[in-house]
């Protein structure tokens, strides 16, 4: 086979595009994976951009559905250099009071925590968590990690089709503090808003992950680092700094890409795992996108909401104001929602198009949990407030610098060491350089709205639900593909299970 | 990479810098299982490009930005690495020398007829220099120079036995024995093109007053400067030769310094990381680093003589290589106000300001020696965007410009950290005024970089010196580091050398990786899989009548 011809192509580097090409790798086909960004892993991202020693992960960073999607097992990942810690201090929900709600990894510490506030909250978790563990194989599973489906045929998951998140939240449980704890972990990682028509549906998945938050030892980079290097061993290549120009169309197939030097590079199969908009206005072009389907992506929504992000080095560790001393110990602090009203009013906010007036955000120190992210003696900070992925009027360039600040002021009455001379140096990123960083679609980060009609069977329209298209050998492997809500690696594991069944070949997929 | 427990391997290269990585390439390909360590998250050494947070998606080189005829390069071609989507640009004008009067002399990175006519307008006695220098050196780079480059040094005597034989041999003699400076005075005549070499040499790494360096001067007419940019930044490299490396069976791991290397009844046997783990090696350890941390740092003091310590400790670093460097994000690229005079210069990729005569980098020098920041400002720089677009967003430009400047200020190097800013701001004026295009609204963002950042990030470039060593006589050729280790092997049994402290030095030349791994592969009795030149049966079969001559 010539240099420039492979077996398969896969449009993006990030986690999905990795996770598709090292499946296909296995199973013996020559999979080219192109990045248009000099660094791959697209969201898996950790950047030493403050001071020399300290690393920022600056996309993804809590990775919660680990023990969900099989990919560590079935790609050897843990062997090549994917390490994960997973704190025993899970989640806090910290009010300004100083009053918190706590996940630990262990449920029964978990319990009795909850019980202090909710003795029916506390049990109506245990009831959830372990239904979700034991539903996992045979339930849940099988629907994450296979082609789009409406029902799972199980009660818990089907029960709640039609519902919104607070609808569901709120039917079972009675604790303003648990409840804004579950709707801001909808929120983050999930990407899913309180009011998400049938979002209610991930309940118990919320529930069952909520305390399994692990972070990559080294920074999330370090995964897409192992799945390039697996890929490379498993007769695959990555190409970064390759943008694609288009995809080569012939007769109605998909029959390799054409670089933006002009390269061009044939295979039997491509795979785009960039939006949706991107593969079908740019690198399909109108003239290959039928009608039908270039009227469904019209009325195709991104979800309004994306993060408006800070990162700093701080010289002492950030000191919580918190009544119970294991909150300072969280990996995870939920800053600003005390109430499932506080949710709705910040979400009204940002579904008007306006930077919240408020805190509503989520906060770590990733450097507590993995030294090896810091100088001896430093500390990194991350904050996630959550925001409108556009103005309604003027650009997140414009207030970016101001509204860090203001952040930051909020903060300090959670974190009072969180100013002055104890920031060393901060780095903010609005939507808008999201953006420019990794083209992600009008600064959104979550991979499409998961509400309604974009949920289940059609999601994330129907021409495109079963990961081909109408172009033939064309397939999509984006983040925006079934499950949604932030499964990890499941939309480009689903995409090679798809491709494998249509080539007739057998891929080491375990679900 | 994270194993547990201890690992062994043939052999272990410490530091994945370009040198580090090629010669791993090359071993893996001789069938010997060979690990990397780094101390560094990303491996690549001076191959680096970080991403600029206020203001992503513009991507910075922050070493590395000019490489030399990759492509042509045996390595490149040998360990196959087109085939990992690494591309390179190839500017149509390497070098646009922009003096004070607006006028500029342009160095094409392919056509002397168009160099000799920019040079003509200067001096058409140089021109004429030039052209006849680039017939009659061809020959020298092709027989002389480029074998030598990709081949152990040969002892200094010996060298000169052979060559003063051909006529070839005794043309490269008459310039090899003085220094750049007095060629350079004595066959051009125009202060531009006698600025534009010496200057270019001395940003190369040429100590510009050392005799033994004067044929730099007619083989770079021949050579031309053969500028390419590496497509996505020079940071895509690193991940090309990592990946070639995976590719081959090799294991990486990146984020582990080395701790020790392991010396058993004299003999190198190994490396302990950082964090314990013990990397064994059967039969060999290579360092890319410099001599002091390789004898001094990284082995117990009882395990070597004293005598090599004493060379370690000696080894000298240059004060003329460091340099500073201002970044700047830019929203349009810069014009040259000397597209008046020559609208080629919009298409040349470094670009020299300040520089209008020797005087000018006379002065600078002195300013270096005498532990001075800089107030004769001379930048040399360039708009990579311009070649590669992918380095910025859409539309968009990243560029860079380096000024030479002392590492030792006399305040001490710690200064730097207080004075960086306001020379930046300082070299950004002379850059508006060849470009005044630039401004308030054109710049998005702009940082500095201060020789004392190099050494911090990059610990090997001792006193932020990128050549890793002062190329004076006695460091140069089969003195490089020192006489003992000129053939990359040490006295220590099983250890070797492989980076820039040794010949040819450094810049992105793949040379000692690709020496030292012809001799390692040697050593180890394994597949010399890849056609090295015998320097010993060139120098032997040079004619002794000149094809030099040519034709007049």
């Amino acid at each position: 086979m010539s240099e420039d011809t492979f077996d398969a192509i896969v449009i993006g580097a990030g986690e999905n595009g990795l996770v598709l090409g090292n499946y296909l790798g296995k199973a013996g086909l020559k999979v080219l994976v192109c990045e248009r960004r000099l660094e791959s892993g697209g969201g898996l991202s950790t950047e030493e951009f403050t001071i020399l020693g300290c690393w920022h992960n600056t996309g993804s960073y809590y990775h919660d559905t680990v023990q969900v999607t099989p990919i560590y097992q079935d790609l050897d990942l843990v062997n090549a250099n994917t390490v994960y810690i997973h704190p025993p201090v899970q989640s806090s929900l910290l009010k300004r009071n100083g009053e918190s709600l706590t996940l630990f990894s262990d449920l029964q510490q978990t319990e009795s925590e909850i019980s202090r506030w909710s003795k029916e909250d506390a049990q109506t978790w245990r009831r959830h968590s372990e239904a979700f563990h034991s539903a996992l194989n045979a339930h849940y599973q099988p629907y994450l990690l296979n082609p789009a489906q409406n029902e799972m045929g199980y009660e818990d998951f089907d029960s709640r089709l039609e519902s919104t998140p607070l609808e569901a939240v709120q039917a079972d449980f009675k604790h303003p503090m648990t409840q804004a704890l579950l709707l801001s972990h909808f929120m983050v990682p999930r990407g899913i808003l309180s009011n998400y028509e049938g979002a209610g549906r991930f309940l118990q998945l919320v529930v069952g992950t909520a305390a399994s938050n692990r972070i990559v030892e080294g920074g999330s980079h370090e995964l897409a680092q192992s799945l390039w290097t697996e890929q490379l061993r498993n007769n695959g290549w990555v190409w970064d700094s390759t943008p694609i120009k288009r995809i080569l169309i012939e007769d109605g197939q998909a029959v390799g890409v054409e670089t933006s030097t002009g390269r061009k590079l044939h295979a039997k199969v491509v795979v785009s795992t960039v939006d949706l908009q991107t593969t079908f206005q740019t690198l399909v072009g109108p003239e290959h996108t039928p009608q039908e389907l270039a009227r469904q992506l019209q009325a195709y929504q991104l979800e309004e909401f994306s993060l408006f992000v800070i990162h700093a080095v701080m010289d002492e560790a950030p000191q919580v104001k918190a009544k119970d001393d294991h909150v300072s110990r969280a990996l995870r602090w939920t800053l600003g929602f005390e109430s499932a009203e506080d949710l709705q009013e910040h979400i009204a906010q940002i579904q008007a198009g306006e930077a919240p007036n408020r805190l509503g955000a989520i906060v770590s120190c990733p450097s507590l949990h993995d030294p090896s992210q810091a100088l001896p003696g430093k500390h990194t900070f991350l904050l996630w407030q959550v925001v409108p992925s556009r103005l309604r009027s003027g650009d997140w360039s414009d207030v970016a610098a101001s509204y860090a600040q203001q952040i930051l002021d909020w903060v300090s009455e959670y974190i009072p060491n969180l100013k002055g001379k104890n920031i060393l140096k901060q780095v903010a990123m609005s939507p808008q350089d999201l953006v420019t960083k990794w083209q992600y679609p009008q600064g959104t980060v979550f991979g499409g709205k998961s509400a309604g009609a974009q949920l289940g069977a059609a999601r994330p329209i129907p021409e495109l639900a079963n990961y081909r298209t109408p172009i033939k050998n064309l397939y999509l492997g984006g983040a925006y593909m079934h499950p949604g809500a932030g499964i990890e690696g499941a939309p480009g594991y689903i995409a090679a299970k798809v491709i494998a069944d249509d080539l007739g070949i057998s891929i080491p997929a375990s679900i | 990479m994270t194993t547990n427990g201890d690992r062994e391997y043939d052999g272990i290269v410490i530091g994945a810098g370009h040198n580090g990585m090629i010669l791993q390439g090359y071993l893996l390909k001789a069938g010997l299982s060979v690990a990397v360590v780094e101390r560094h998250l990303e491996v690549g050494g001076g191959l680096d490009a970080h991403e600029n947070p206020r203001a992503h998606g513009f991507w910075h080189n922050i070493h590395s930005q000019n490489h030399r005829a990759i492509p042509n390069l045996p390595w490149f071609k040998d360990l196959n690495l087109a085939s990992y989507g690494q591309e390179y640009v190839w500017p149509e004008i390497a070098v646009g020398m922009l003096f004070r009067d607006k006028t500029c002399l342009l160095w094409h990175n392919h056509d002397i007829e168009q160099t000799c006519a920019s040079i003509s307008r200067f001096s058409e006695r140089d021109a004429k220099t030039f052209r006849d220098f680039h017939r009659r050196f061809t020959p020298v780079v092709q027989s002389i120079i480029g074998p030598e480059t990709f081949s152990p040094p040969m002892q200094a005597e010996k060298k000169r036995e052979l060559l003063e034989k051909s006529e070839l041999g005794k043309l490269y003699y008459e310039f090899a024995d003085r220094s750049i400076s007095d060629v350079v005075e004595e066959v051009f005549e125009s202060d531009q093109v006698k600025a534009m070499v010496t200057y270019l040499f001395l940003l190369r790494g040429n100590e510009i007053t050392e005799v033994g360096q004067g044929y730099v001067v007619p083989v770079a007419c021949a050579a031309g400067i053969s500028s390419t940019i590496s497509r996505g930044t020079s940071h895509r490299m690193a991940h090309t030769l990592n990946q070639m490396v995976i590719k081959n069976g090799g294991d990486v791991y990146e984020g582990q310094a080395a701790a020790e290397i392991l010396i058993e009844d004299d003999k190198a046997v190994g490396v302990r990381l950082a964090d314990g783990r013990i990397l064994k090696a059967r039969q060999f350890v290579v360092s890319t680093l410099n001599p002091q941390q390789t004898f001094l740092d990284l082995i117990n003091g009882d395990k070597i003589d004293s005598h090599l310590k004493k060379r370690a400790e000696n080894f000298k670093y240059s004060i003329t290589t460091p340099i500073m460097t201002v970044h700047l994000a830019l929203h349009e690229r810069p014009v040259w106000a000397a597209a008046e005079y020559d609208p080629n210069v919009m298409k040349a990729w470094l670009m020299v300001m300040g520089v209008d005569s020797t005087e000018d980098i006379r002065v600078v020098l002195e300013e270096c020696a005498a532990g001075e920041v800089p107030q004769r400002l001379q930048l040399i720089g360039g708009v990579p965007t311009i070649f590669d677009p992918t380095q910025a967003p859409e539309g968009k430009h990243v560029a860079w410009f380096w000024q030479l400047a002392p590492y030792n200020l006399k305040e001490g190097p710690e200064h730097w950290d207080e004075v960086i800013d306001e020379l930046c701001e300082k070299e950004i004026k002379l850059l508006q005024q060849y470009a005044p295009n630039l401004n308030n609204k054109t710049i998005v963002d702009w940082f500095g970089q201060s020789p004392l950042d190099i050494s911090r990030h990059l610990p090997n470039m001792q006193n932020g010196d990128w050549m890793c060593g002062e190329l004076s006589a006695d460091q140069f050729l089969d003195k490089r580091p020192f006489p003992e280790c000129s053939q990359y092997s040490t006295p220590v049994e099983g250890l070797y050398l492989a980076g820039s402290c040794c010949h040819p030095g450094g810049n992105i030349t793949g040379a000692p990786a690709y020496n030292a791994a012809g001799v390692i592969v040697r050593d180890m009795k394994a597949d010399l899989w890849w056609k090295a030149p015998e320097l010993e049966k060139i120098w032997s079969n040079l004619p002794a009548e000149s094809l030099a001559k040519g034709v007049s």
